[in-house]
């Protein structure tokens, strides 16, 4: 109970409060946006069929916000009004009233304006631009020269700029060539079946036509687990900071008691990782159960409950040991010149464990299967293999080692760490 | 010498790493002002994290006893760091707060039952000034009040002359001498002509071992058998770090 209070008494300390609670929340909502965003936006283009990019592209025509914004309608403008203009005098002049040059219109200049041949960019900006005059000088938003051989485009506004996105929609890449690459990869797909890849290292064989929805499902929750684990011990960093900077922590770990301390902390890092969920995960479980994700939700469904049991809990320990061995490196060892190298030595065991497994999926023979095993089995060194256990598969007993050995280092750095500090508060 | 208390170390030896910082010191001190002294790096900080429970000996322990039980810091105990300490971005007042509200759970405290300490220490002024606008004397006669206003049994106080002037350091050494009446102080200072007037008892530390023990005049009598004899606190500790070169 008193270390409740005193978590909360310390979180009304404006400035832990802001960075303590009000960032988590704001970067779950950021970041997890953004993360989706791409992630849909992924999953969508290898999903689409040239019908329902068809339909898209289609919605898009129809009630553009780049069109509301330019022309003050989202539906499409009328077709193109061609004005030529004629010589008089020592100048020129527009054909006819509906003919001035009004915003983001383009204008083609040429020496001959009365033969010239505009079909092609008559097309090109067809519903993207109200009027296209074609004259010697005439001055518009966009003016494209044709003296010099290659034309030369003039974009006297940073809005006629936009104009080119909206061309983008209704050009003919958008509604002819992708509907048609689109549906091509889709009959190639159909056409090849599921694809196996059989290495010669690997237990079973590895799903290619599965490999977008895993990549998914493990980038999402790996990303999850990274941030959780990143905000949790920077909460640790943040507090202890915080009150050693301002000369306050050795009195207040000493009138609280470095256990009733502690256990605040842990208050505080819980409540944190627990707001930044709170703004994150209402987003992913809308994702995985709505709309055209669905089929992310119905894999999920479809893995075996335990192997994917043991395949997140062995990611999320992995993970945390690795987080915690780089940040508590680097801050042991903070006055050292290498200390900004020691957060990437975690990662460089990593990497290099991938390396040596990834090559040795390729090679048959049976000693080789055991080193593979024992590479996956240890903590840090085999996260990436680990990671990647619904891609190619892990033997049960390698995915229980690595879970077992990465809590049991995960634990002792944290009992480790926790004496590290108690010896080295001044030092923080 | 009713609220006195003792100060109980056993064959105490706290490491750094590989580095002793208090080698198998053994003493029994008892009174209402301990005081402890030595050169710089003479393990006195290390003394007081140990009492504090911030670090644990290698072997061997320290302890504070008052009528037969030993306190804990959490509960009975408050600390003022040399530096002293307000957040740079709080007002004293909000910092006082906290603290009020943390120990006594109540963030008024300080202006009922602790408001004396308020006047005492002249904070009254300070109230709504930020920590970073504070100097080094400021600073520590806030983490002063502070560690009134947790009303410990035992409070020690690390380097407390340190930045204030002769007026403050005077006001300091009255406020000291009438709280001892209500606590029990242990200060840790290099100023010996203060602490030849206030302290009981005093702990001498000399590389991490003990040198002397005892009442001022015992602990006179143990570093004059040493280096030459002296009438006082200040001659005996000045020829005793003379001999040793320091």
């Amino acid at each position: 109970m008193g270390s409740i209070f005193l978590a909360f008494s310390f979180l009304r300390v404006p400035k832990l409060f802001l960075s303590l609670l009000l960032w988590p929340l704001l970067l779950g909502l950021i970041v997890f946006t953004l993360q989706l965003g791409f992630t849909y936006a992924f999953l969508a283009t290898k999903e689409g069929s040239s019908g329902s990019y068809e339909t898209r592209i289609k919605e898009v025509r129809n009630n553009s916000v780049l069109r509301e914004f330019l022309y003050g309608s989202g539906a499409a403008l009328p077709p193109i009004s061609v004005c030529r203009w004629k010589s008089f005098e020592e100048s020129e002049v527009a054909p006819s009233p509906g003919c001035e040059v009004g915003p983001y219109d383009v204008a083609l200049h040429t020496s001959n304006p009365e033969s010239f041949d505009a079909k092609e960019y008559i097309e090109f900006f067809s519903g993207s631009v109200a009027r296209l005059h074609i004259c010697k000088e005439c001055g518009a938003d966009i003016e494209m020269k044709f003296d010099s051989g290659e034309p030369v485009t003039d974009i006297r506004n940073p809005f006629a700029l936009m104009v080119y996105s909206l061309v983008e929609i209704e050009g003919k890449a958008a509604s002819e060539i992708l509907p048609k690459l689109l549906e091509e990869r889709k009959r190639s797909k159909q056409q090849r079946g599921t694809m196996l890849l059989h290495a010669p290292g690997s237990r079973a064989p590895i799903n290619f036509t599965r490999l977008e929805e895993d990549l998914a499902v493990v980038a999402n929750i790996a990303a999850l687990a990274v941030l959780v684990f990143w905000l949790a011990l920077r909460s640790h960093r943040k507090v202890l900071d915080y009150f050693s900077q301002n000369g306050a922590l050795l009195p207040l770990v000493a009138a609280c008691g470095k256990k009733q301390f502690y256990r605040a902390l842990w208050i505080i890092t819980g409540l944190r990782v627990g707001a930044f969920l709170a703004a994150a995960l209402p987003m992913p479980f809308l994702f995985m159960t709505t709309g055209a994700q669905h089929k992310v939700a119905a894999y999920l469904e479809s893995l075996d409950p335990i192997y994917f049991a043991l395949w997140f809990m062995g990611v999320v320990v992995g993970l945390g040991a690795v987080t915690l061995v780089a940040s508590i490196g680097e801050l042991q060892h903070r006055r050292h010149w290498s200390s900004f190298l020691i957060k990437y030595v975690p990662a460089i065991c990593c990497l290099i464990g991938t390396i040596l497994w990834f090559a040795l999926l390729f090679i048959s023979a049976p000693p080789f299967r055991v080193v593979q095993d024992l590479i996956a089995a240890l903590p840090i060194i085999g996260l990436i293999p680990v990671m990647l256990s619904h891609i190619v598969t892990q033997s049960i007993p390698v995915l229980v080692t690595h879970l077992v050995l990465a809590a049991l280092m995960v634990g002792l750095i944290l009992r480790y760490n926790s004496r590290w500090f108690a010896a080295h508060l001044e030092e923080v | 010498m009713g609220k006195a208390v003792t100060l109980f170390l056993s064959d105490l030896t706290v490491n750094y790493a590989s580095q002793v910082a208090l080698a198998n010191v053994s003493a029994q001190l008892t009174g209402n002002i301990i005081a402890v002294i030595g050169a710089n790096g003479s393990g006195k900080s290390t003394l007081i994290k140990t009492i504090l429970q911030l670090l644990e000996p290698m072997h061997g322990s320290a302890q504070i006893l008052a009528d037969g039980m030993a306190l804990l810091p959490e509960r009975d105990m408050a600390f003022s760091p040399e530096n002293g300490a307000v957040f740079a971005d709080l007002t004293v007042e909000s910092y006082i707060k906290l603290w009020c509200r943390i120990k006594q759970h109540d963030p008024n405290y300080y202006l009922g039952a602790g408001r004396q300490y308020l006047e005492l220490l002249e904070v009254q002024p300070l109230l709504r000034k930020l920590g970073r606008e504070l100097s080094k004397g400021q600073r520590r006669r806030v983490q002063t009040l502070v560690g009134f206003i947790c009303n410990p049994r035992f409070f020690l106080f690390d380097e407390p002359f340190e930045g204030l002037d002769i007026e403050q350091s005077r006001i300091l050494t009255e406020i000291m001498r009438t709280e001892s009446e209500q606590r029990a102080l242990f200060i840790s200072s290099h100023r010996m002509d203060i602490v030849e007037r206030l302290a009981d008892q005093v702990l001498v530390l000399d590389g991490g071992k003990l040198a002397a023990a005892g009442t001022v005049a015992e602990v006179v009598s143990q570093l004059g058998a040493t280096v030459g004899p002296a009438t006082t606190l200040i001659d005996a500790m000045a020829a005793f770090l003379a001999a040793k070169g320091k």
